[in-house]
């Protein structure tokens, strides 16, 4: 390439930038001077190619221009400047002398960038003299409010002492903030550590009504909690005083406590927050600093006392945790945290901290306004009666609580709180919205450009990456209900035996009773509800995305399973219905959905899926007859087992006999491979008793016999102590028991002894007959109808009781 | 391979080749001043608060000490080029990332062509970032608008050619070569494009060229 290719006006900008670009100041007249042929251009031109080159370089230090260069004035009428004490978001604070009365005076000029249109100014006088109507012994005394310049400025008392925030960084960072000698020079940094700090103030004479210059934090140290209680008090005295006059504070923090010499602290700067434009704020970070300690519900600009009982409340954690509640380095991330997260526990970042201390501060800073103290004076009743040692009022948050003790119990399911679901679901919601739009984008872009292929290839990895995720949080959601509902390694979390047949049926199939207490079911069907809204709007929203449809469908089973655990019919035929509805135009070609649709049949109260309950289960196991290995054949066994037990009551022994006997073969490893779990064993035996049960009652003893040894021989490999163990021993007990009966109809009494010596001492203890030996007219009446409530034992009753029909 | 005609940088990148990684630090340092302008015409105004334009470097330094080898497996363009381009495609990552789904479909194909291209907000707010003087700071917003409003209007050619020549301080050949276009065309459309802006600013209050700019030095 040469020159020549090039418009020659662009060489000369090219060149004028480059000497620009080394610091040098080309001038635009001598250009146009040494090339009068191009002259105009030029002239035109190259103004523009300054600017640009000279923006692009103040960009990045245009920021910190913005901390106000503000020139040092001598005097403010009456108020003679005698040093800069210090500078904050809001303002610089000098010290000055008020020549008039000879008194020393903090002076705050608000800095340039806050600089306020005439009717800020006009809020920032009413909200200064406001101020100046409050009269307290912790609350910095506000003079006067003035104009300088434009400039607006406001004389308050001046306090010798220093920001909590000070203090904090000295106990966190091991050094003192500053000296008293060095109060200017130290300003800078200690705003740098500890925030934007407004009213810094330290006056080299103490004023005569401060007797001492030694500073108190000197004398303290990180870990004092009763020095810690006792600022609170002080501070919610001021507030409490503040708003019974009708002033809000808006700004609560450590910058704005300053204790003195004494151990007095003051608070200053009230109400001014209020008048500083939010997006100044922003512009200059200084929003950081004051959204740690700013409620939640002030990000939406509603404010009350309790705004302000929060502002202290997260001062006073800081002063115990050396950190504020909320530490995100960046203003979105901090309010993201502040809007969704709960703050460590103090007592978790610092064992030490007193235990009444940390109620009373979780309290104060409650997400909800409506949790925390209603006003100041109560936050200030509770830190006296800690200080007293008396009871306090706060107690420890009850929801919060328990469900702390339920995540223990269920670390699998930790976090899975109603509102975290919730929570959850709205994040992935608002993230489907986001990929639906950006797919139809992608997928209207790559038609357009159809030749382009690359570009085609990038809007379909794209896609792919967004289908991608959308899969990550489907099986975020999948990971939830099995841990919520306590998958059941059969059928990979399809139905649970115990779950129990429909009311009126006959007696339950599987004699496994598994699955939560029911009190963790009442909690994790709170859960899963919740979680079932998500699918739901999955499902709306992609009618035609069968795979989505899929897995809501799966989704509304598992909780109708639930229901069903928890005996609430109602709720668990609508989920039934709806579960059957999402499946209804899915194709059966794909096995998972057929599977799914086995299960739905299988599982569904009468009239929730059409048909009714032993149609149902033949049909599904219909459906799944093409399940040969793994859990699915293993689940199909299970619908067969409860086919031939709907049979049976319907007086089909026949029928029964041939499903008992394809549950017992289907709940057989399909492959060598796959080893079944207990439960699944457990299954197998309990068919093949109902299968023997059959044979006994239709003569074939000897058919019996073989079906009951080898189930207790099966039983057999499952005693031991596993989690099973408890549950094999009674199953192979029962087992024995009525092969016992099958041998004395055999007349082989001796081996009946065998069998019923082996059943009891399975069952130590207990009498031969055993507390379950009568039940041969099906459950008793006090069991109540099925499903059993107590897992634990009552499955088993009945399923004794079928077992000797 | 081309090499670089600084002498220096033709040294660090032969070290380099030779399998010297201190020198790829070395590199992303001399051209980290014009790589972070890159970045910062082009970041999202929207990704403000949460992606910072040294998140984006440090990240592509990770990138290009991970790829380095293609570079010279196959190096057919000089090295900050090739710097530029893994750039533009962690730029383009951290778009797709937390933009998925918020950016409108015509930002999309920019986003695809190139990494992202120079963003009309981000430019005007480069432009202006001398009018938050405090005199100016009531009428920042307001001209910021206007300027955004009229760099949209501009040709997107013609404001990438811009934002190449002079906030990226690429040469017109280089600036050509990205554009895929000729010299003489990149050279045409610039002398063009700097007139627009030149009309731009003369357009908007107080913000003639040559004038106002010095008060704002630090």
């Amino acid at each position: 390439m040469t020159p020549d290719d090039r418009d020659p006006v662009d060489v000369l900008a090219e060149d004028f930038a480059d000497r620009l670009r080394r610091g040098e100041r080309p001038s635009v007249a001598s250009y146009a001077a040494a090339y009068p042929e191009h002259a105009a251009q030029l002239r035109d031109l190259l103004p523009a190619v300054a600017q640009m080159e000279q923006l692009k370089r103040f960009r990045k230090v245009a920021p910190a221009a913005e901390t106000p260069a503000t020139p040092l004035p001598d005097r403010l009428g009456d108020f003679r400047i005698v040093r800069e004490l210090g500078r904050g978001g809001m303002g610089v604070v000098f010290e000055a002398v008020q020549e008039s009365l000879g008194r020393r005076v903090a002076l705050k000029i608000l800095s340039s960038h806050a600089q306020l249109a005439a009717d800020r100014r006009e809020r920032f006088v009413r909200e200064a003299k406001a101020a100046a109507r409050l009269h307290h012994t912790n609350i910095v005394t506000v003079f006067g409010v003035g104009e300088h310049d434009g400039l607006p400025y406001y004389v308050m008392q001046l306090i010798p002492g220093r920001g909590l925030h000070e203090v904090v960084a000295g106990w966190k960072y091991g050094t003192r903030a500053d000296t008293a000698a060095g109060g200017v020079a130290a300003a800078g940094s200690t705003e740098v550590i500890a925030g934007r700090g407004a009213a810094r103030q330290r006056a080299a004479p103490p004023p005569v009504d401060a007797p001492t210059d030694s500073d108190p934090a000197d004398a303290l140290r990180y870990g004092d909690w009763r020095f810690v209680a006792g600022i609170g008090i002080q501070v919610a005295d001021a507030l409490q005083y503040a708003h019974e006059q009708g002033i809000l504070h808006r700004d609560v923090k450590p910058a704005n406590l300053l204790l003195d010499g004494r151990g007095q602290v003051w608070v200053a700067d009230f109400g001014l927050a209020k008048v500083v434009d939010q997006h100044t704020m922003t512009a200059t970070g200084h929003v950081l600093g004051t959204l740690q300690y700013l409620a939640p519900e002030c990000l939406h600009g509603t404010a009350d006392a309790r705004g302000d009982v929060y502002g202290l409340g997260a001062t006073l954690y800081e002063l115990l945790t050396l950190d504020p509640p909320f530490t995100a380095d960046a203003p979105a991330r901090l309010m993201r945290q502040i809007a969704e997260d709960d703050p460590p526990a103090p007592r978790a970042l610092n064992p030490a901290v007193p235990r009444d201390l940390e109620t009373i501060v979780l309290k104060a800073i409650a997400r909800e306004p409506g949790r925390r103290y209603a006003s100041a004076a109560a936050l200030a009743a509770d830190l006296r009666a800690f200080l007293d040692d008396r009871p306090i009022q706060a107690r420890r948050e009850t929801w919060a609580g328990r469900g702390r003790r339920w995540c223990r119990r269920n670390p699998a399911v930790a976090a899975l709180s109603a509102t975290t679901a919730a929570a959850l679901v709205a994040a992935a919601a608002a993230g489907w919205v986001g990929y639906a739009r950006t797919r139809t984008a992608l997928a209207a872009e790559a038609t357009a450009l159809a030749g382009e292929t690359t570009r085609r290839r990038e809007a379909e990895e794209a896609s792919a990456k967004l289908e991608a995720n959308l899969r990550l949080s489907l099986a975020a959601f999948e990971a939830v209900f099995e841990a919520a509902g306590g998958a059941d390694p059969r059928v990979g979390g399809g139905p649970r035996p115990g779950m129990g047949p429909p009311p009126g049926g006959p007696g339950g199939p599987g004699g496994v009773p598994g699955g939560p207490p029911a009190t963790d079911a009442e909690d994790k069907a709170a859960v899963l509800e919740a979680v079932l809204a998500f699918y739901d709007k999955f499902a709306e929203q992609n009618a035609t995305n069968p795979r989505l449809r899929l897995e809501a469908a799966k989704a509304h089973r598992r909780v109708g399973d639930v229901h069903l655990w928890l005996d609430r019919q109602d709720k668990a035929g609508a989920t039934f219905r709806r579960a059957a509805g999402l499946l209804a135009d899915l194709d059966d070609g794909d096995p998972d959905v057929r599977f799914e649709r086995m299960l739905v049949l299988a599982h569904a109260p009468p009239g929730a899926a059409g048909g009714e309950v032993e149609g149902n289960l033949a049909r599904a196991a219909d459906l799944g007859r093409t399940f040969t290995t793994g859990p699915r054949r293993w689940a199909v066994g299970t619908v067969f087992l409860r086919l031939g037990v709907a049979r049976e009551a319907g007086g089909n022994p026949t029928g029964a006999a041939e499903a008992y006997r394809e549950a017992v073969n289907r709940l057989d490893p399909g492959r060598p491979a796959d080893r079944p779990p207990p439960p699944v064993v457990l299954e197998r035996i309990a068919a093949r008793r109902k299968l023997a049960a059959l044979a006994a009652a239709g003569g074939d003893q000897a058919e019996a016999r073989r079906g009951l040894e080898n189930a207790r021989a099966e039983g057999r490999m499952l005693l031991g102590s596993g989690p099973h163990g408890r549950q094999a021993r009674e199953v192979v007990a029962e087992t024995c028991e009525q092969l016992a009966g099958v041998l004395e109809e055999m007349d082989d009494p001796p081996a009946a002894r065998r069998a019923r010596d082996e059943a009891f001492q399975l069952k130590t203890g207990g009498p031969k007959d055993g507390p379950f030996g009568k039940g041969k007219d099906g459950p008793s009446p006090k069991d109540g109808p099925p499903p059993p409530k107590g897992p634990k034992d009552r499955p088993r009753r009945r399923d004794r009781a079928t077992a000797h029909r | 391979m081309p090499t670089d005609p600084d002498p220096d940088l033709a040294a660090l990148v032969a070290r380099l080749r030779d399998g010297d990684q201190h020198a790829l630090g070395e590199l992303f340092a001399r051209h980290r001043e014009r790589l972070r302008r890159m970045v910062d015409i082009r970041l999202d105004h929207r990704l403000a608060g949460r992606v910072s334009a040294s998140d984006v470097l440090q990240e592509a330094y990770i990138d290009a000490l991970k790829r380095v080898e293609h570079y010279f497996a196959k190096p057919d363009q000089p090295f900050f080029g090739w710097l530029r381009l893994i750039v533009g495609q962690r730029l383009a990552d951290v778009h797709r990332e937390h933009l998925a789904g918020k950016r409108d479909a015509g930002r999309e194909v920019g986003l695809h062509r190139d990494g992202a291209g120079a963003d009309s907000g981000c430019l005007a707010a480069c432009l202006l970032g001398n009018l938050s003087s405090p005199s100016r700071a009531a009428e920042r917003n307001e001209t910021h608008a206007q300027l955004e409003a009229a760099l949209d209007r501009m040709d997107p050619l013609d404001r990438e050619v811009l934002a190449l020549r002079h906030f990226e301080e690429l040469s017109n050949g280089d600036t050509a070569d990205l554009l895929g276009i000729q010299p003489a065309a990149a050279s045409k459309r610039y002398v063009r494009a700097l007139a627009r802006l030149k009309q731009i600013l003369e357009s908007l209050p107080g913000f003639a060229p040559g004038g106002s700019q010095a008060e704002s030095a630090p």
